[in-house]
């Protein structure tokens, strides 16, 4: 596990970017069946959650790296550097999720998240994260959305 | 109680533009369940059995405990895309081979977005429970470098503007033509 991260008054975890995490360390992120439109990975792969703050949800490779990413909600799994979201100025911090089904101490996300509030990831974003994410398991006969 | 040439009025009539003139829609109106002639669409079936089937995905179809597709997302997702089609249908002087229903993909969170893949370009519609929908438009080609957004208002009925989508098809169409061309 990383050090603490910032918690709110409801212990969901504060959008930070957190220190630990290198540019250079790989998020990781599974690919549900769901997420296959006409043999390419959507890019609303790559897009917010409506969580209170908005994360997209990633794996830090470097605390699972053994992660089995052929389970029953994922049939693959894509990788990016943390530095392509922080050169667009978005955040990533560290957000384990400490009990549960869906436990995962390697869980981080992904912000947008500035002195004003929390906005969601906008499509130039996703288009950065789609262009700059390689496979990590990859899918037989789905490509990557690459924009030109 | 309306007359039936009211209700018909509500109904788009063949027309001989149409390259399926046999093909009349039902009308979004109060009184369609009294115009026995209509039929469903394939986009509306479609839409009817996506929507509903991403709305029951299990909580944590993501393996991040994702909720299912909002309600709202899907309504706001099914007024908008039933108004395109709508409209695309109707539009007797179109210049536009209609495109096949988009493909629709659930956004963790509970979200979607609807995408039409074209051969060099992509539009895609984000449909959130309370916002309104954003529009993207890319090429995915090395030749042509586009990239468009707008906001997309949440629709009633057939109040629909669909202007923006419907000249991102035409735009998408001249791409695939004039790369076709330059082969």
């Amino acid at each position: 596990m990383l050090s603490l991260r910032p918690l709110d008054e409801n212990n969901n975890t504060v959008p930070h970017d957190h220190p630990e995490i290198k540019n250079q360390d790989f998020l990781v992120r599974g690919v549900s069946p769901r997420h296959i439109a006409g043999g390419r990975l959507s890019k609303s792969f790559f897009n917010s959650s409506s969580d209170p703050y908005k994360g997209l949800s990633t794996d830090l490779h470097k605390l699972s790296p053994d992660k089995n990413y052929n389970n029953a909600c994922h049939v693959g799994a894509v990788q990016f550097q943390a530095e392509i979201p922080r050169n667009d100025n978005l955040k990533v911090g560290y957000d384990p999720i400490l009990e549960g089904p869906d436990k995962n101490l390697a869980h981080c996300q992904v912000w947008r998240y500035d002195g004003n509030g929390v906005k969601r990831i906008t499509p130039a974003h996703t288009k950065a994260m789609c262009n700059g994410a390689i496979w990590k398991n990859e899918i037989a006969n789905v490509e990557i959305n690459r924009y030109s | 109680m309306a007359s039936l040439n009211s209700i018909y009025e509500n109904v788009r009539q063949p027309d001989a533009f149409s390259t399926n003139s046999s093909r009349v829609y039902k009308p979004r109106t109060a009184f369609r369940s009294l115009v026995p002639y209509v039929s469903e669409t394939p986009w509306s079936n479609y839409l009817a059995n996506e929507l509903a089937e991403l709305q029951g995905l299990d909580v944590g179809w993501d393996g991040y405990g994702s909720p299912p597709v909002h309600p709202l997302s899907a309504h706001h997702a099914n007024c908008l895309l039933a108004g395109v089609n709508y409209i695309l249908n109707n539009s007797i002087n179109s210049e536009l081979a209609k495109p096949d229903a988009p493909y629709l993909v659930p956004v963790s969170g509970g979200a979607l977005q609807a995408e039409w893949h074209f051969n060099n370009s992509i539009i895609e519609i984000f449909f959130e429970k309370s916002e309104a929908a954003c529009a993207v438009f890319y090429s995915e080609s090395n030749q042509v470098d586009e990239f468009h957004e707008e906001e997309v208002l949440p629709s009633v009925g057939n109040n629909v503007d669909a202007t923006v989508l419907l000249e991102w098809f035409k735009r998408a169409a001249e791409i695939d033509n004039a790369i076709t061309a330059a082969a």
